[in-house]
């Protein structure tokens, strides 16, 4: 099964040279691999059938215990047969399409990278290789999308479409984590033995909501659905296998994988299936709205999306059962409407279908495989559409629930009416300016949408061999044995009256469809309150909330972030200590010497000068006072070497201060009154703060001073018994260390500094003086 | 004691180490091997990089600079430590029993975790060597100014992963820090370049003091400042904690006041300042913004990458010296720190991300991303001290084992992140320090359509940013996909873990769409007419500076296994 996954792979990095070596007629050459693969798959399908499911696995990240894992059953099958079988015809198609464009190369490469990814995702076993498979998709869609770039308009849609699918996959991730750790596998075999277990989880409910959410994006699901149409905007082959045949399917598959493990519950039944039917209402009726021939379809397409949904969601044997038929249904005749539409697009370079007509007369091919597929939508006998649409209003109609079994038949007229509008309105009636000039593109062009349309006349005309497959792949969803006998004709029953109710309701839609002109206009005013208006919406507050937020938060001014820092830092700490206080802050034995006080006063009356003063030379000079003060503390404390330490800083600090501020501007007050009272209070409480920790923890004492271990440890480890200096050479050897390294670079330093100096006088002209000069030059060009 | 016979002793005490002298291979290799065991031998690969320094300099006074490239000194000096540094982590790999052993009289430890970083940030230094070399910033004249600040960067941000003292927390983070204010403003004709500089001085001195308090707090406080002691000669913090806050010191209680743990806890808190202006953790996160915009993007990207590393390295130290005590009256301790630290991460994350959105500045962006990324990565350390702080009784369907196998997994996920995060994120602004140098200009708006002239930049930038979504197959997916795991398992001790997963959840969802507008920007639109041309070949140095710079990001993602296995052996010799 690997195999298949490269033979793919290989195949997308050998497209660009097939494109510049055999040119558009390379699309058949490359279709043979996915059709290869598709034969391959064909060829498991006895033992698929009788339930011997095929799979293989692969260690990946042994530590996360992960591997890939692919398994081969019904469903996957069936999903991988059109995954390649779709994607032979579509290699085929778009060689056409874009024939003569250099671009081909590429687009064939990311169709079948594209391919891969989807195989995988219907192949995987395991919920992270899914995953990563999804994303995939995700991905190269985006690159597929990025084809387009004639439209500005377009891209804005392209990018949505992108957001919206791919931040539905993101937010899959953490539900089918939250599924592995409940079910304690990530294995999908694995956890259908876990489901009880996984559904009494506290997280189901999470779970679910994160896993749907994913599986609506990507399935297009109301509200989610406005990406789709707006997608369009890429080339039809992508169209016609990314957002009808496959991509979109994905999420529909996911439902479908997981029904066994997490479905059957109140909770899966009222989140699916009233999304579902509200999409499937909702497609039908917009799809009535559109005149674009894709839009038409796209909205038609998230009609039966939703329509998959809600037999998933009600979720018994017989709906889902119709569910697979019409996938595989829906797959064969929209696949092929796409590229009908891309070929009229192609022909006429118009999609508006009330500026298109009587297009028969030039291009009979495509008019054919244009009344193939359209049949088949329209669910008229005999095709396989047909059959789907029985099997889902008896599968419907079984579970007596009326309002479900109406909204089907509602949406299906919708979609019948739609039918017509894209098989009949282009090719007969009138003929247009536009379709005069049009002509038949080549057999590639309407080839496939043909053998597309055969395939679902001859799956209506003889299911029987098919449903043995559906029957494995209802199994797989089912989680039990499901037989599937399907029958084109089933006599007179209730389904085919309501078959016939659908289409009389269709065609006369279909006849009176101008009359529903002023209810179209009428309903345009709520358009911008829609789910796209709400995404617009959604990204322009997020946009301004985002400024905002920076705007208070990081404005720039240094003086706003010192004020956060100091301000976070009081506030935890009176948080922290605001009740303990006044009980553990005993008075303070006021037993101080004359001349303690004398050194407190010093230091606080230059603190004031410092601040007060109107010269750069007063404000540091009071500093350097308040330093030497300190200092006076330690000596009187008995702490004379760091009172020694503290004199040389405090002395090379106002030295190198006064240097510095020798150069800068004059003093100038550039604050007003406010401000600095402000500021004023601000210092007090932040400096009043520390002091009250300070005096609070003073009275937490420690009965290991720190000092003990070094005391013990002096002479047995470093035979010396000068503490301070065995701390200095032996304990601390890393800080010599580092001290000789410091010293050696300013000696560097001051070295190149006094190199520097005779280069500074000008006229010197001995030989070490031209290299200061230059350098000399570059330092002042760099000043500039 | 004359000087001869000092010399004399010197010389006997050489020979009673490493044997009698002799001209062989044997000798030299057995001599090495001996020598690399001692404090100066541990410390080799950042001595190594002191000497480059030193002779930068030198080359210079000299004027060898002319025939010698300053880039070339640097690049050998920091490839001669990348291979020591090699060579220590395969010894410890391959030693049979875990070495875990203190050097320079227990102020740095040595172990694998040392080395992981060590390593870690001596490749990363060698790349940005490199990149420097392919974007000709800096220029000759000031090559060895830049180098020697980078450098020392550097030193100090492997002694952050070495760090088992106070004091060396506190020099390694200045040591770091006070280059990388003078390498922000080192474009020195920019005003913007000197404003950043200046905000990040006055900010990193404010939170300095502020941490400083901490540490002199913490240390008188619990009489000891070093952080793990190895083989319990010396008290270290964890069992300090124990005796002060469980008041289990028979006969000695009365001695202390009833309540330090407040005080111990607001001094965590001051040293953890220090560690968030580092990691650029909300509110400490201010510098960060501006210092990013204003400063070259090299710069950007080595400290965005660099000092992060550096940073996490020591709050892991910190954190497990915390929370090593299994005492149950300090679970109360453990559990605060944890859900604190959880809260922040959690904030830095949203307002990371959330800031980014509105960004118009390639640099800006990715300096708002690396904040959203130290927010994520931060919740793995929240983890981990949750994990570790747990009662295994406490926590339903988790006994000993399985916590401390957790715990390993958080830690594993941090640094499978570093690890990740290095490459793509130095891949994006390395990117913008090339797409600079030809259309010179940062602002995303004037990406327009390059991706039709500078294919590879732009492809490789896409990976790279959708590497920082955490996009599959890429290496960022894993590296997140950890960190997400990890909280699930930390919200069975607490709950609140599962709010952090929720929001860090969330916020990845929300970070592709500001990481999409810029390749919206490549890739969408259509080049300006009358924009500058950007033409980079793939078969150019910076073409083939950024496809080296991705690939590995690509591979980590498609190869997780044996980084992941590296790093939970890592984590496992950590926390034995």
């Amino acid at each position: 099964m690997f195999l298949w996954l490269w033979v793919i792979l290989i195949a997308a990095g050998l497209a660009p040279g097939v494109s510049r070596m055999v040119g558009s007629r390379g699309g058949w050459l490359l279709a043979l691999v996915p059709a290869g693969v598709a034969v391959c798959l064909l060829q498991q399908w006895p033992a698929v059938v009788n339930q011997q499911n095929v799979s293989a696995a692969v260690d990946w990240v042994p530590s996360l215990h992960l591997m890939v894992s692919l398994r081969l059953d019904g469903l996957s099958l069936l999903f991988g047969l059109l995954v390649t079988g779709i994607g032979a015809l579509v290699l085929v198609y778009a060689g056409a399409y874009l024939k003569g464009d250099e671009r081909l190369g590429r687009l064939w490469m990311f169709l079948l990278l594209f391919m891969a990814a989807m195989l995988g995702v219907v192949l995987a076993d395991n919920l992270l290789t899914l995953f990563i498979f999804w994303e995939l998709t995700s991905i190269t869609s985006y690159l597929l999308i990025g084809f387009n770039s004639d439209r500005p308009e377009s891209r804005a849609s392209a990018l949505q479409a992108l957001l919206v699918t791919g931040g539905g996959g993101l937010l899959l991730l953490p539900g089918l984590l939250l599924l592995g750790f409940a079910g304690q596998s990530f294995e999908i075999s694995e956890l259908l033995n876990h489901a009880d277990q996984i559904q009494q989880h506290a997280f189901y409910g999470p779970m679910l909501v994160l896993i749907l959410l994913g599986a609506f994006t990507k399935s297009a699901q109301f509200p989610f659905h406005f990406w789709l149409p707006d997608a369009m905007a890429a080339p039809t082959p992508i169209s016609a296998y990314l957002h009808s045949a496959t991509m979109v399917k994905a999420g529909v598959y996911l439902v479908a994988r997981l029904h066994p493990v997490l479905g059957g519950t109140a909770e899966w039944f009222w989140m699916i299936a009233p999304i579902g039917t509200a999409t499937m209402v909702l497609g039908a009726v917009l799809a009535l709205r559109a005149t674009d021939l894709k839009q038409i379809l796209a909205y038609a397409t998230i009609s039966v999306l939703g329509t998959l949904m809600m037999l998933l969601g009600i979720g018994t044997e017989a709906t889902l059962t119709a569910a697979l038929v019409l996938l595989v249904a829906h797959a064969l005749y929209k696949g092929g409407l796409f590229m009908m539409a891309g070929a009229v697009d192609h022909a006429v370079h118009q999609r508006d279908i009330r500026l298109l007509g009587g297009l028969r007369s030039v291009m009979p091919a495509t008019c054919g495989a244009a009344l193939l597929a359209g049949i088949s939508m329209a669910g008229i006998l005999p095709t396989f559409g047909f059959i789907a649409k029985e099997t889902w209003y008896e599968a419907v109609g079984s579970q007596a629930s009326v309002p479900y079994l109406v909204a089907s038949v509602l949406s299906n007229i919708g979609l019948v009416a739609a039918a017509g509008m894209v098989c009949i309105t282009p090719f007969f009636g009138r003929q247009t300016d536009a379709a005069q000039q049009a002509h038949e593109g080549g057999p590639a062009l309407w080839g496939p949408p043909v053998v597309l349309g055969i395939a679902g006349f001859c799956l209506g005309l003889l299911p029987g061999p098919f449903s043995e497959l559906l029957a494995a792949g209802s199994t797989a969803i089912a989680g039990q044995d499901v037989s599937v006998k399907l029958k084109l004709w089933h006599g007179v029953n209730a389904a085919l009256l309501l078959s016939l109710l659908t289409l009389a309701g269709g065609f006369l839609l279909y006849w009176q469809r101008h009359r529903l002109a002023g209810v179209i206009t009428a309903t345009d005013r709520f358009m911008p309150w829609g789910p796209a208006g709400a995404y617009r919406w959604l990204l322009k507050s997020v946009n301004q909330l985002a400024r905002g937020q920076t705007a208070i938060l990081q404005n720039g001014y240094l003086r706003y972030y010192l004020l956060m820092m100091v301000g976070l830092t009081v506030f935890s700490v009176w948080m922290a200590l605001g009740g303990e206080l006044s009980s553990h802050l005993d008075p303070m034995p006021f037993d101080f010497r004359i001349h303690e006080v004398m050194l407190a006063g010093l230091i606080l009356m230059s603190a004031v000068v410092a601040v007060r003063a109107k010269t750069w030379l007063l404000s540091v000079g009071a500093l350097g006072i308040a330093g030497y003060a300190v200092a006076g503390i330690f000596v009187l404390f008995g702490a004379p070497d760091l009172a020694m330490t503290q004199f040389v800083i405090e002395t090379l600090t106002v030295f190198l201060f006064v240097m510095a501020f020798s150069r800068l501007p004059d003093f100038r007050r550039l604050s007003s009154v406010h401000t600095r009272r402000r500021d004023a209070l601000i210092a007090v409480v932040a400096g009043g703060t520390i002091t009250m920790l300070l005096l609070f923890a003073m009275t937490v004492r420690s009965d290991h001073p720190i000092s003990a271990y070094y005391a013990a440890h002096s002479v047995p480890e470093a035979h010396g018994r000068n503490v301070v200096n065995v701390i200095l050479v032996d304990f601390r050897a890393l800080d010599t260390l580092g001290e000789i390294t410091v010293l050696s670079i300013a000696a560097i330093g001051v070295y190149s500094l006094l190199m520097l100096r005779p280069a500074a006088r000008p006229g010197s002209t001995d030989s070490s003086g031209n290299e200061a000069d230059d350098s000399s030059r570059g330092s002042a060009q760099r000043g500039n | 004691m004359t000087f001869d016979q000092i010399l004399q002793q010197l010389v006997d005490t050489t020979a009673g180490t490493y044997g009698p002298f002799e001209w062989s291979a044997a000798y030299f290799r057995q001599t090495f091997e001996i020598f690399m065991t001692s404090s100066l031998g541990r410390f080799s690969p950042e001595i190594i990089l002191c000497i480059t320094i030193v002779s930068l300099l030198k080359l210079r006074l000299f004027n060898c600079d002319r025939w010698i490239p300053p880039y070339a000194t640097a690049l050998v000096g920091s490839i001669v430590a990348v291979g020591l540094a090699l060579y220590q982590f395969q010894t410890l790999r391959m030693s049979a029993e875990p070495v875990v052993a203190e050097f320079f009289t227990g102020l740095m430890i040595y172990d694998q975790f040392t080395v992981y970083f060590r390593l870690l940030l001596l490749i990363f230094l060698v790349l940005v060597v490199a990149l420097t070399v392919v974007s000709g910033i800096p220029d000759r004249d000031d090559g060895p100014d830049f180098y020697t600040l980078l450098f020392g960067a550097a030193v100090g941000m492997m002694m952050m992963a070495g760090a088992n003292h106070l004091l060396i927390l506190f020099l390694s983070i200045e040591m770091a820090s006070v280059p990388s204010y003078a390498m922000v403003g080192f474009l020195k004709g920019r005003r913007p370049s000197s404003e950043a500089s200046l905000k990040y001085v006055v900010y990193g001195a404010g939170s300095a003091g502020v941490m400083l308090y901490g540490l002199s707090l913490l240390t008188g406080l619990l009489g000891t400042a070093t952080l793990i002691s190895v083989d319990g000669s010396t008290p270290d913090l964890a069992s300090r904690l124990g005796l002060v806050l469980a008041g289990n010191t028979a006969g000695t209680a009365a001695s202390l006041v009833s309540n330090p743990g407040l005080t111990i806890l607001l001094a965590i808190l001051m040293v953890f300042v220090g560690l968030a202006f580092k990691l650029s953790i909300v509110p400490f996160h201010f510098w960060c913004p501006d210092a990013f915009e204003g400063a070259a993007a090299e710069v950007g990207g080595f400290l965005s990458v660099a000092s992060k590393a550096g940073a996490f390295a020591l709050l892991v130290r910190f954190c497990i010296a915390l929370t090593g005590n299994p005492d149950p009256s300090l679970a109360g301790l453990n559990l605060s720190l944890g859900i604190g630290l959880g809260v922040a991460a959690a904030v830095t994350a949203t307002f990371g991300n959330l800031a980014a959105y509105s960004q118009k500045n390639m640099k800006r962006l990715l300096a708002y991303s690396t904040i959203a990324h130290a927010g994520y990565m931060l919740m793995a350390v929240s983890a981990l001290v949750i994990i570790r702080g747990a009662n295994p009784s406490g926590v339903p369907g988790l006994t000993s084992a399985g916590l401390d196998a957790e715990a390993r997994r958080c830690l594993e996920a941090l640094l499978y992140y570093l690890a990740v995060y290095l490459f793509m994120n130095l891949g994006a602004f390395a990117i913008v320090a090339l797409i600079r140098n030809q259309i010179f200009s940062e602002e995303i708006e004037d990406y327009r359509g390059l991706a039709g002239e500078a294919p590879v930049l732009c492809v490789c930038m896409l990976i790279c940013l959708f590497s920082l979504v955490g996009l599959p197959p890429l290496g960022g997916f894993w590296a997140k996909l950890e960190i997400f795991a990890s909280l699930f398992q930390a919200g069975r001790v607490h709950w609140f873990m599962w709010v952090v997963l929720g929001i860090a959840a969330v916020n990845t969802v929300f970070s592709l769409f500001y990481y999409m507008r810029v390749l919206k920007s490549m890739f969408l639109t259509e080049r300006p007419v009358g924009a500058r041309s950007a033409l980079v070949p793939f078969r150019s140095a910076p073409g083939l500076y950024v496809v080296m710079v991705s690939v590995p990001v690509l591979l980590l993602g498609v190869l997780a296994g044996p980084l992941s296995q590296t790093a939970n052996n890592v984590a496992r010799i950590l926390l034995r």
